[in-house]
Parts: structure tokens; sequence; C-alpha cells
């Protein structure tokens, strides 16, 4: 190391510790360790209060694709799927993947498609089922916000229930174990019979669609109303 | 419903972390982040997404993101997180490792700004409270410096991807870091890396020609902004 170069790398972590100006690369990477820093900094006091409701539904629907692509899981498996495999179509958890990104990011407004689609069934639905009689005295729709929410005694058991019949049917099922209490359910029936049995066994089990696709719900359980999660 | 099964995390290679992170009251670090994964406990997904969400939104701002993309830096942030998790190796802390993907992500975006030409209208035009230094730089948001500062934000990547260091070693990006927050006087660099002096210099000159070589790397010029006289 010659001298020149001693002084020029002095120069440089010199402006790097912003004792000296007017060297552009150590400036700008100076500012960038810094903004990272903050960032962080500012990041230790994230609270779940800072996440608007709208952008919520948006990653929870994230967080049901990802658990339908076997990221992660929580239900033991139904008798028959494979491993690394989409329940019901059978699609390489890869190729589920580069879908789920080509979905979410090139069309900007598709994330808005989707909660405009649920708060639409959720109203609709909702309007409904306050309407109609009940299949199930078990079923107990409440308004939960955006979404339909329906109180039942043993919401793991129900969700089992759900996905055992309509899977049977080769109809797919996402559901997420929101906390120990309440699911978030949501089932894509790919053509229009399949979409026709998904509404009969839902309806059998009190729970109308309104024919809105994909239809999405939460179930809570009965025995502890504070497990709802917030909408 | 599925199971992951290609879990090839190596646990030697993340048990040495040795910072945490504080989520929802828990105290969850990147070893708890990795043993959650692999049981596949969804819940960690909920912990996370305030810190991820913020870090996300933090580094649109650092990096002058235009306000309409963050939705979706945070999207991707999210599913990169989620599904490359296994890469995370332990070489740094978890809540840097998710500034690192955001930060890619952010210079994607910029990259995709800078081929449509669109330098302008991809950065803000506003940035509150700018950090020391940035305000000059956000003053003239000419393509040539929004090139310069994607290619120190590459050169930043790049650092970050370096494995973990062996005993009594630090990684460049950690001494830039330890050195950009406590501005030091080498004599301190020395006693902070157990050497020295004159290693404490050399080990400078070994890392700003590790950055010079990333940038011109980068910048694909000798009149990067690493370069001397710059």
């Amino acid at each position: 190391m010659n001298p020149t170069e001693q002084s020029d790398g002095e120069q440089f972590f010199e402006a790097l510790a912003g004792r000296e100006s007017g060297v552009a690369g150590a400036e700008q990477l100076r500012s960038a360790l810094l903004a990272e820093e903050r960032t962080l900094a500012e990041a230790e006091t994230a609270s779940p209060d800072d996440i608007p409701a709208t952008e919520l539904q948006r990653l929870d629907a994230i967080k049901a694709q990802l658990l339908a692509s076997g990221t992660f899981s929580v239900l033991p498996p139904t008798s028959g799927t494979e491993p690394n495999r989409l329940s019901g179509r059978g699609e390489p958890k890869a190729d589920f993947l580069s879908r789920l990104f080509n979905w979410l990011t090139p069309p900007r407004l598709a994330p808005f498609a989707i909660a405009a689609t649920v708060t639409l069934a959720v109203l609709v639905t909702y309007q409904q089922q306050v309407e109609s009689p009940t299949g199930l005295n078990e079923t107990e729709v409440v308004r939960g916000g955006e979404i339909v929410e329906i109180q039942v005694e043993n919401p793991t058991q129900t969700v089992a229930q759900i996905r055992h019949t309509l899977e049977q049917q080769g109809i797919e099922v996402v559901a997420v174990q929101l906390n120990e209490q309440a699911w978030a359910v949501q089932v894509r029936p790919i053509n229009e019979a399949q979409r026709a049995v998904t509404a009969r066994i839902l309806s059998d089990l009190g729970i109308n669609t309104g024919d809105i696709w994909p239809f999405m719900f939460r179930l809570l359980s009965k025995s502890n109303t504070a497990s709802r999660p917030p909408s | 419903m599925t199971f992951v099964t290609d879990c090839r995390y190596n646990q030697s290679r993340w048990s040495k972390a040795t910072t945490h992170i504080w989520l929802s009251g828990d105290r969850v670090d990147g070893e708890e982040f990795m043993r959650r994964m692999k049981r596949q406990d969804f819940r960690v997904w909920d912990e996370l997404m305030p810190k991820l969400r913020k870090i996300a939104l933090g580094a649109c701002r650092d990096l002058n993101v235009y306000d309409q993309l963050k939705d979706d830096i945070v999207q991707n942030v999210a599913l990169k997180v989620f599904t490359n998790w296994q890469s995370f190796n332990g070489g740094s802390k978890l809540n840097t490792w998710i500034y690192a993907i955001a930060r890619n992500c952010c210079i994607d975006e910029l990259r995709k700004s800078i081929t449509r030409n669109e330098a302008s209208s991809a950065i803000c035009e506003v940035v509150d409270e700018p950090v020391d230094g940035l305000i000059g730089l956000l003053a003239d948001d000419s393509n040539s410096d929004m090139e310069q500062r994607l290619c120190v934000q590459q050169v930043l990547v790049e650092l970050e991807t370096e494995p973990p260091p062996r005993k009594g070693s630090i990684r460049k990006i950690d001494l830039l870091r330890w050195w950009v927050i406590h501005h030091p006087s080498t004599e301190e660099l020395a006693d902070f890396l157990k050497t020295s002096l004159a290693a404490a210099k050399e080990r400078k000159s070994y890392v700003l020609k590790a950055l010079r070589e990333l940038c011109h790397k980068y910048c694909g010029h000798d009149e990067c902004a690493m370069s001397e006289g710059h």
C-alpha cells in the first residue's frame, strides 16, 4: 500500500464517518447505511395496529396462498394429498409460487380487486345470510366488519369437515388458523359445476356464498367471542 | 393440505446468530424464526408482519421509491421472506436480512424505472426528515445521480450476501455499519478488531478496494461513485 493509496483510503473513511465532505461515494454509502439504521430502529416499535384493515386483508390473502402452497401449514394432511402440491389441483409448488408472483405483481390492482371481491361478497353474503333460513343450528352468522363470520362450536372440526367434503370433489380449500379460536377459509371452485357443488355443500352447513367466488369467510368459536381477529 | 419436506437449513450456520428482535411482546430472533418456520408454524407470519411491513416501507423511503409501489413492495418482501426463509443463514440479524430483501425489491423497481427512463416519476419528490447527507443527493434527481445511488445500493446488497464471518473476524458490511454509526478513529477501529493500528489501516484499504471493485462492477465504468476523486 503506497502513501497515495493510504491517503485516499483515509479520506474515504473520514467522509464515511461524516468528518469530511467531497467524497461522493463515501457520502452516498454513509447516507444509505444511516437510512437503513434509522429504518431498523423505527421497526422496533412496529405494532399490528399500524397495519390498515384493507392492507391486512390483502396480506391475509397472501398468507392463505402461501399456506396453500405448502410454505407453512397447520392442518394435518388430508388423505391422498401429496406433499409440496396444491390440494385439489396437484400443481407443483414452484409453479404455484411463480403464478402467485405473477398474480400479485404486474397488475398492481390485483390485490385491490381481491379486496373488492371479498368486500362485495361480504356485503351480499351477509345480507343473504341474515335473510335466509340457516341449514344447521350450530352455525350463527354475525357481522364482522368486512367479512362474513360464522360462529360454530368447534372451528377446527368445522374446517376439517368443509375441507374433507369439498376436496373430495376436487375443490380447492385454503384454510388459515388465525388464532386458537378462529380460522379464515377461502374456497376456490374453478368451474361452474364446482361452484354449484360448493354452494350446495356450504349451504347445507348454513353458509350462503351469494354465488361470488372465490368465497371467503371466518369461522369463530362460540365459546370465545374475544378470539375474533381484528377486521 | 401440504407440508414442506425440503428443509435444507443448516443449524450450524445460524445458531451463532446473537442478535434479537422483539415482536408483539415476544422475543423472536433469527434462530426462533428458523425454528418456527421449520415447524411450519404459521403464526410467525402474524408476529413478524408489523415489523416486516415497517422495514419494507422504510426501505421504500430510504431508496426513494414512489408511493404507489409501496404496497407491492411490502407484498413482495413478505413473499420472499416466507418463500426463501431457508436462505437466511445467520450472517446478519433477521431484521437486517429483511431489509436487504426489501432493498433488493426497491432496486428492482428503480432499475425498471431507469430502463423506462422514468427516473423522475419513480422516485419520491419529497422525503420527510431526510437523514444526514441525503438532502443534497435528493436535490438533484438526475438519472446519473439515481444510477449512482442505485450502484451504491447494489454494492450493499452484494456485501450483505457475504457469509457469516470466521470466529474473531467481521464482515465488510458490518465493519462499514459500525464505522458509520460510531464514526471512530483508526485507533478505536484497531481496538474493535483487536489488532494493530497498521493492520486496522490495512483493513480499511482492503474494504475500500473491495467496495471499488463492486462499484465498478455495477456502474460498469471507471467514473463510478466509489472511484478515486469521487
